[in-house]
């Protein structure tokens, strides 16, 4: 236990709780609520998981339309800046610990968008990604795999953006600022929620 | 079983003690709807409420905007069928066969029988998938969540034909200018079409019995979201919404492409004008596709090739179209998908202009009707328009 | 040869007035528009296609004319001629009582192009002069919502779809290069 990887950072839990923390561990990952906010086309390949087929809710996954109830945010395909901020202040409500899920290669490199001007072409930069999922539309089986992915990267204790997003804070926050240029946040996501 | 219907008395004696209609004092507010929102798909409606009316809405477009008519511009013809069908998320084949008929027009190319037969084929399948998609956000938005479930089960068999057929789930990146990319894998591969196409026709009545002729949808939609035939022509409201308010224009009788002409269909038309006629339109011509695929399937693939005989298609990528420009549009479940092409003689278009339904179905009309809507009812509006949000962004 | 010029041009006018209008449904239409509207220029394309080219100054009052026959305004594109330094605007109607599509096409000056509204003729016109105003910059007097649309108001500025405006520079300045691709030669680009 004491070679876990994420003992070097710091830890947001209370001390007395680490005993406890195999058990939050099995907790978490058998109940990922998703947000339910489909950024782009990989949205369309939600529905089929979520129905009879594919079924992801005998892994305990739901959709959830509220973002401060959920755990898993999935960014289903490419994102344009004026999704971005969206995304951003959307991640940002969401509670602690919270895992990014990518669809495609969009949110990648850019995908088939690399040289339009209004895709963002490396998601990471601006949000803590913990699995990516290659292929343009990923099937539905691909988004299976990458949710045991993040399940057993949870069991590891190795899916930690949200740790990251906290600790390189100034980094993200500088990249954002680059894109949407300074004060971004007072003039536009004032508006959609007030208490910012 | 007790009576589910209410007497008529008692509900105008709620109507008139509902709060919502006769707010108590004047209470408005600014309520930003979507695009965190499962119904809006990506869109986002400024509502002006007060109280439970909404008092103005204001379209907020834009969130998947990729620049596709930019970057057509720069790719070679074939690369931009891999590109530019990925407009229409849910029938990804209507942006394919109007790019390629748009080609084809341009070119001069008399399409062989079979690539025809093939590509009619694989538009009414794309339609039908389309719907089976429109049931269930239709039945998720007014909560009959089963019938959701099932459409999405069946909209599964139509996805497995797919990819035998194309490689492809949703992206099939099928039709090429000229015909279609390869041949039909074989006589197991109708049969399993015609099993798929009998078995969603058995299950329509399912269907009926739990949304179609269902008391918590009649009541969710009758008399919501209603526009006559003149507000619907001025603003360009085409498909099923238009056939809804007792217009019968439909692009394949009007301006007949492929085997159109030769099928035997109806156009359903009703004169309401409100959710619920836009409802039973659609009810209507679930039944007439799966008609057409019978008939299309009785024809048979006629014989001979699947691509257009042409030297210039031997190098692909310096493939040139003569100058000049053509129109082309084909129905689409949402309504008239068009495409404006101009070509000026290289080996790249010089512009490519696509017209999507909902960049009327989307802005100007939902505005005016969710003028005086309740909050719960724009989801109902929102789904019998079928807006598409991928079509006003591009 | 300027007087070459001129008798090329006078040579293929005549030509093009020549072919008389075929006695069709759709030749019927444009000699009934023609007629109404002397001042515009039509031509039968092919079955259920007819074009118009109208000189920008009238295009109002040619398509109050054209709105009594289509009833629909379906898309008003925008195409960016560079070299004649000009915009020509297809406005892309239908009619549904004849089932006709017609091309109604004007050309104005790129520098400053103005255009009136056809809003009053068919509200759905202001979704498609929004969309004309932001990718080109073309301004239509009388439309009350033209301005940032679908992009962000920093796209919004440089109106992308305008053949002089680089996406591929635009993104490098935007989100870095660290994103080309080359081929394996490292000279072209592989899209």
């Amino acid at each position: 236990m004491s070679e876990r990887k994420n003992d070097e950072f710091i830890s947001y839990e209370l001390k007395e709780f680490k005993l406890f923390e195999p058990l939050f561990r099995w907790a978490r990952k058998k109940s990922l609520w998703i947000v339910a906010f489909c950024t782009g086309c990989g949205g369309i390949e939600m529905p089929p998981l979520a129905t009879a087929r594919y079924d992801f809710e005998r892994f305990g996954i739901m959709p959830n339309p509220a973002p401060r109830m959920g755990d898993l945010f999935l960014i289903t395909g490419y994102v344009t800046p004026k999704t971005l901020k969206r995304i951003i202040i959307t991640y940002e409500m969401m509670q602690d610990p919270k895992y990014v899920l990518a669809h495609g290669s969009c949110p990648i490199n850019g995908g088939v968008y690399w040289d339009s001007y209004n895709v963002v072409k490396q998601l990471d930069k601006y949000i803590p990604i913990d699995v990516a999922i290659a292929g343009c539309m990923p099937r539905a089986e691909a988004v299976m795999q990458g949710i045991m992915d993040i399940i057993r990267k949870i069991e590891n204790g190795e899916a930690d953006g949200w740790k990251r997003y906290r600790e390189n804070y100034e980094w993200y926050r500088k990249n954002q600022d680059e894109l949407f240029g300074e004060g971004w946040r007072e003039k536009d996501a004032k508006r959609w929620l007030a208490w910012l | 079983m007790a009576n589910l219907e209410v007497p008529k008395e008692l509900r105008e004696e709620a109507r008139k003690h509902d709060m919502y209609l006769t707010p108590i004092s004047k209470d408005t507010y600014e309520l930003f709807f979507g695009p965190q929102h499962m119904a809006t798909e990506n869109f986002s409606i400024i509502l002006k409420m007060d109280g439970n009316r909404i008092e103005r809405a204001i379209v907020n477009p834009g969130f998947l905007h990729r620049g596709f008519e930019k970057l057509a511009e720069q790719r070679p013809y074939f690369t931009n069928i891999a590109l530019i069908l990925r407009i229409c998320v849910p029938e990804s084949d209507v942006p394919e066969n109007i790019y390629s008929m748009a080609v084809d027009e341009i070119m001069g190319w008399e399409v062989p029988e079979r690539a025809i037969w093939i590509r009619t084929t694989v538009l009414e399948m794309a339609r039908l998938s389309a719907w089976m998609f429109w049931i269930m956000g239709f039945g998720n938005e007014i909560g009959l969540y089963t019938a959701g479930q099932w459409a999405a089960a069946y909209r599964e068999r139509l996805m497995r034909l797919f990819e035998e057929l194309t490689g492809g789930r949703v992206y099939h990146i099928y039709t090429v200018p000229g015909g279609v990319r390869r041949d039909i894998p074989g006589d197991r591969w109708l049969r399993q079409l015609r099993d798929t196409v009998e078995y969603i026709k058995s299950k329509l009545k399912d269907f009926d019995e739990i949304l179609f002729d269902n008391y918590i949808m009649f009541e969710r939609t009758e008399g919501v979201g209603v526009m006559d035939k003149r507000f619907a022509l001025k603003h360009a409201v085409t498909g099923p919404n238009l056939r809804a308010v007792g217009v019968p224009y439909d692009v394949r009788k009007d301006d007949p492409y492929y085997l159109y002409p030769e099928l035997d269909f109806e156009v359903p038309v009703l004169k309401e004008g409100d959710s619920l006629a836009r409802v039973l339109v659609r009810r209507y011509e679930i039944e007439q596709d799966l008609y057409i695929l019978e008939q299309l399937l009785d024809m048979g693939p006629p014989s001979g090739p699947y691509m257009v005989q042409d030297p210039k298609l031997k190098n692909l990528p310096r493939f040139k179209v003569p100058a000049g420009d053509a129109y082309a549009h084909v129905e689409s479940t949402k309504g008239d998908f068009g495409v404006y092409m101009v070509s000026n003689g290289t080996h790249k278009p010089y512009r490519v202009h696509f017209r999507g339904p909902s960049q009327s179905h989307g802005v100007t009309v939902l505005e005016e009707l969710l003028k005086g809507a309740r909050l719960a009812d724009v989801p109902v509006i929102l789904k019998t328009l079928d807006n598409c949000p991928p079509d006003i962004d591009r | 040869m300027a007087v070459n010029d001129n008798k090329v041009e006078t040579v293929e006018k005549a030509e093009e007035k020549k072919p008389e209008l075929p006695n069709t449904k759709e030749g019927n239409l444009v000699r009934e528009l023609l007629e109404k509207a002397p001042y515009a220029e039509g031509s039968v394309r092919r079955e259920k296609r007819i074009e118009f080219r109208v000189p920008a100054e009238r295009i109002h009052e040619f398509l109050e004319l054209a709105s009594e026959t289509f009833e629909m305004l379906m898309q008003i594109s925008v195409v960016d001629w560079l070299k004649e330094n000009e915009f020509e605007l297809v406005y892309q109607l239908w009619s549904v009582s004849e089932s006709v599509h017609a091309f109604v096409k004007t050309r104005v000056p790129r520098e400053n192009a103005k255009l009136p509204t056809v809003m009053d003729i068919w509200p759905v016109a202001e979704t498609y002069e929004r969309e004309a105003h932001e990718f080109f910059g073309i301004v239509f007097e009388g439309n009350p919502r033209l301005g940032p649309f679908i992009l962000e108001p920093r796209e919004y500025e440089k109106h992308p779809l305008r053949k002089d405006f680089n996406t591929l520079s635009y993104v490098k300045t935007i989100y870095g290069e660290d994103f080309d691709r080359y081929d394996e030669s490292k000279t072209n680009y592989v899209i």
